[in-house]
C-alpha cells in the first residue's frame, strides 16, 4: 500500500510539472526573456497611458508646431521627448495611447484568427466529407483574395470603427489557419490510436477534445505570437492609407499617417512610432523562434 | 448446441471499400474485402481465424467491433442486433461486449501518455467510477495480466513489446467485455512474450468464461490454442471446424495447401495427396462468378461448375463445414 502511495503521487506531480517545466525552459532563453521584457514594458506603458503621459494626446500646441525629438535641433525640448506634429500635439503622449489602441486589435484580431481557424479546422479534419468540402471551398476562396483587398472591400461597406477593423482583420487572417489545423488532424486521424479509442466507444467530441486540442494549440503557439505583429503592422498600414482607424481615435498607423505630409521636414512623426511598430515585430519573431526551439526539443 | 450457446451470429455479411476514383467522371472501384460470411460463434470457446495476408481478417474483424460497417448482411449479439446496416451512434454499446485488439499494439496506445493515463481512457470514455474506484480496477486488471504497478508511471514509448501487448489487452479487459478479438496479438513478440501471452489468453479464458478470436497467419499458434479454427480465403470462409479435426481431416483444397506448408509428422506417414499453393491470390477488386480458389484449386475434381457457381458453407460432417463442390 505504501509503495503505491508514493507511486501515485510521483505520478501527479510529473502531470502538474510539465507545463511549468516548457514555461521554465522558455525563461531561461535569454533571447526570449529580453523580448519578452521589452514588450511587457511597452504594454504596461499602454495600460497605464493615462499615468504616464506628460500630454493629453489632442492638446493643441501652435507654437511648439513640429517640434524635433530630443537632440535633434534648437527648438527640441525636455517637454516633448519624441517631438510635436504638425498641430503640436506631444508625439510621445499619442504613441502611448495609439499603442492601446493597436495592441487592443492586434490581440482580438488574433483571437479571432485563431479561434474560428482552430475550431474550423479541428471540425472539418474530425467530420465527415461534406462539412470538409464545404469549408475548404470557403478558405479556398478567401486565400485567393490579398488580405488587402478584402479589407477594402469590407472597410467600404462597414464603417472603419475598431470593432469592425478588428473583425475585418480576424476574418481575413483564419483560413490558412483552418487549413493547417485540418491537414494536422487528417494526418493524426488515420493513425492507430485514434481507431483504438474508437473500438473503445469514443465520440468524435472526445477524441477531439482528449488528443488534438492541445497539441493544436500549442503547435501554434509560435504562429499566434508572430500572427500579432503582423496584425500591428495590418492595422497601422489600413489607418496611414486612411481607411483604418479614423480621427479622434488614434493608433500607431494614425500617428503615422499625420506625418504624411511633412516627411521631408519632420521624419519623427512617422518614424517614431515606426519604430515602435518594428521593435515590437522584432521582439515578437523572436519569442517565436524561442518558442519554436523550446517545444520542439 | 442450444441458442443460447451462441455469443455471435454473423449473417451474410459483406464489406467493399470504395477506391478512389481516378477522376470525378471515373466509374468508382471496389476492394470486395469481405464477400459474404455466415458463421456462428459459441460463447466461451476461442477460435482461431487464419488466412494469407489481404484475405480480409481484420476487416471482418473491424466489423464485429463495430468500427467498420458493413456493405451487406447482419451481425447479431446474444440474439440481439449489434450491426444493422443503417444504424450508427451504437459504437458506445458495442464496445462494452467486443473489443478488438489491433494488429500493431504499438500504434494503437496514444503517444506521450503514462500507462496511467492510457488505461483510463476506456473507464473515462463510460463514465465508469470515480477516480479511487477507476485506480481499483485498473490495479485489480493488472494483477489478472500479472504486470507490476510500477508499469503505471511509465511512458508509453519506454514499454517492451510484450507490456505494450499486455497493455492493450489490459485496456480491452477494463470494460468488462465478452469477447475479444485479437488481431496478430503475438506475431511480432519474442518466443517468450509469445507464450505468454498465449497462457494469458488461455487463462482470460478458463477464468472469465471470455470468448476470444484469434488473427493468425501462423497455423502452429492457433494448433496450441484454439478451440476451433475458422480459414479465410480471398473474403470467404472456405472451412471451419474443431481444433483437432481440422488439422487431421482438412478437407477444403486450400486448407490441406495450407496444412502442408508446416511439416508434420502424421502427413509424411498417409502419404494423401500434397496439394501446393501456386499463383497469385486474384485480386480482390473483381467478384469472381465462381469459387475464390478456382484459380489456384488444384483438386482433381476441378470443373466447369467451380468457374461459374458459388459453392456455400455446408456442413460436410458433423460440426466441419466446407465451402467447396467436391468433397
Ligand atoms: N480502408 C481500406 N480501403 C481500401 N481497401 C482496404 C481498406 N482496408 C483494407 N482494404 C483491403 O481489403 C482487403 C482485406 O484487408 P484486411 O486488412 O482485412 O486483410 P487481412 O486479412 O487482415 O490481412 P493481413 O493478414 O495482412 O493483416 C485487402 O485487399 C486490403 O488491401
Ligand atoms: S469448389 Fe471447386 S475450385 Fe473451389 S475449392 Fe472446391 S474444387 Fe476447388
Ligand atoms: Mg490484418
Amino acid at each position: 500500500m505504501g509503495s503505491q502511495m508514493t507511486e501515485s503521487t510521483i505520478q501527479s506531480r510529473q502531470q502538474t510539472q510539465r507545463p511549468f517545466q516548457t514555461a521554465r525552459a522558455l525563461f531561461r532563453d535569454k533571447t526570449f526573456l529580453i523580448s519578452a521584457l521589452v514588450l511587457v514594458l511597452i504594454v504596461l506603458a499602454a495600460v497605464f497611458a493615462p499615468l504616464i503621459a506628460s500630454h493629453s494626446p489632442d492638446q493643441m500646441d501652435i507654437r511648439a508646431r513640429l517640434t524635433p525629438p530630443l537632440f535633434f535641433g534648437q527648438k527640441a525640448s525636455f517637454d516633448h521627448l519624441f517631438g510635436t506634429d504638425s498641430l503640436g500635439r506631444d508625439i510621445a503622449s499619442r504613441i502611448l495611447f495609439g499603442l492601446r489602441t493597436s495592441i487592443m486589435i492586434a490581440f482580438f484580431s488574433v483571437m479571432i484568427i485563431f479561434g474560428i481557424g482552430i475550431f474550423v479546422g479541428l471540425l472539418s479534419g474530425i467530420y465527415g466529407k461534406t462539412v470538409d468540402t464545404i469549408i475548404m471551398t470557403m478558405t479556398d476562396i478567401q486565400l485567393s483574395l490579398p488580405l488587402l483587398v478584402i479589407a477594402v472591400i469590407l472597410l467600404a461597406v462597414a464603417p472603419p470603427t475598431i470593432l469592425s477593423i478588428t473583425v475585418v482583420l480576424g476574418i481575413s487572417g483564419w483560413p490558412i489557419y483552418a487549413r493547417a489545423t485540418r491537414s494536422n488532424v487528417l494526418r493524426e486521424t488515420k493513425k492507430d490510436y485514434i481507431l483504438a479509442a474508437r473500438i473503445m466507444g469514443a465520440s468524435s467530441f472526445w477524441v477531439l477534445k482528449k488528443y488534438f486540442l492541445k497539441n493544436v494549440v500549442l503547435s501554434t503557439l509560435s504562429f499566434v505570437v508572430l500572427e500579432f505583429g503582423l496584425m500591428i503592422v495590418w492595422e497601422a498600414l489600413l489607418s496611414f492609407i486612411g481607411i483604418g482607424i479614423q480621427p479622434p481615435n488614434i493608433s500607431l498607423g494614425t500617428i503615422m499617417g499625420d506625418g504624411l505630409n511633412y516627411l521631408i521636414n519632420a521624419w519623427w512623426i512617422t518614424t517614431i512610432p515606426g519604430l515602435f511598430i518594428t521593435v515590437i515585430t522584432i521582439s515578437l519573431s523572436f519569442m517565436s523562434r524561442s518558442i519554436v526551439r523550446t517545444l520542439s526539443v | 448446441m442450444s441458442a443460447n450457446d451462441i455469443i455471435l451470429d454473423i449473417q451474410d455479411l459483406y464489406k467493399d471499400y470504395q477506391l478512389p476514383r481516378k477522376n470525378i467522371f471515373g466509374k468508382p472501384s471496389y476492394v470486395h474485402a469481405v464477400q459474404g460470411i455466415t458463421i456462428q460463434l459459441e460463447r466461451g470457446l476461442i477460435y482461431g481465424l487464419v488466412g494469407e495476408s489481404g484475405c480480409g481478417k481484420t476487416t471482418l474483424a473491424k466489423m464485429i467491433a463495430g468500427v467498420e460497417m458493413p456493405t451487406r448482411g447482419g451481425i447479431r449479439f446474444d440474439a440481439e442486433h449489434l450491426i444493422k446496416c443503417d444504424t450508427t451512434g451504437r459504437q458506445r454499446e458495442n464496445s462494452r461486449r467486443v473489443q478488438l485488439i489491433l494488429q500493431d499494439a504499438y500504434a494503437a496506445l496514444p503517444p506521450k501518455r503514462t500507462v496511467e493515463q492510457i488505461l483510463n481512457e476506456p473507464l473515462e470514455i463510460h463514465g465508469l467510477g470515480n477516480a479511487a474506484e477507476r485506480r481499483k480496477k485498473i490495479e485489480a486488471t493488472l494483477e489478472t495480466v500479472q504486470l507490476p504497478l510500477s508499469v503505471l508511471s511509465r511512458y508509453h514509448h519506454e514499454l517492451s513489446a510484450g507490456v505494450t501487448q499486455k497493455i492493450n489487452i489490459t485496456r480491452a479487459l477494463l470494460l468488462d467485455v465478452e469477447l475479444i478479438l485479437a488481431d496478430e496479438s503475438i506475431s511480432s513478440l519474442d518466443p517468450i512474450s509469445r507464450i505468454e501471452i498465449m497462457n494469458l489468453f488461455l487463462k482470460l479464458n478458463a477464468q472469465h468464461n471470455l470468448t476470444i478470436v484469434f488473427i493468425a497467419h501462423d497455423i502452429s499458434t492457433v494448433q496450441f490454442l484454439c478451440d476451433k479454427v475458422i480459414v479465410m480465403y480471398l473474403g470467404v470462409c472456405v472451412e471451419y471446424a474443431d481444433n483437432p479435426e481440422i488439422f487431421v481431416n482438412s478437407m477444403h483444397p486450400y486448407t490441406q495447401a495450407l496444412m502442408n506448408a508446416v511439416p508434420t509428422l502424421e502427413k509424411g506417414l498417409t502419404g494423401e495427396p500434397l496439394y501446393v499453393l501456386e499463383g497469385e491470390v486474384p485480386s480482390p477488386t473483381e467478384m469472381l462468378p465462381g469459387c475464390n480458389f478456382y484459380s489456384r484449386c488444384t483438386h482433381p475434381a476441378r470443373d466447369e461448375q467451380c468457374r461459374t457457381r458459388k459453392p456455400a458453407l455446408a456442413e460436410k460432417r458433423s460440426g466441419h463445414l466446407v465451402n467447396c463442390f467436391k468433397v
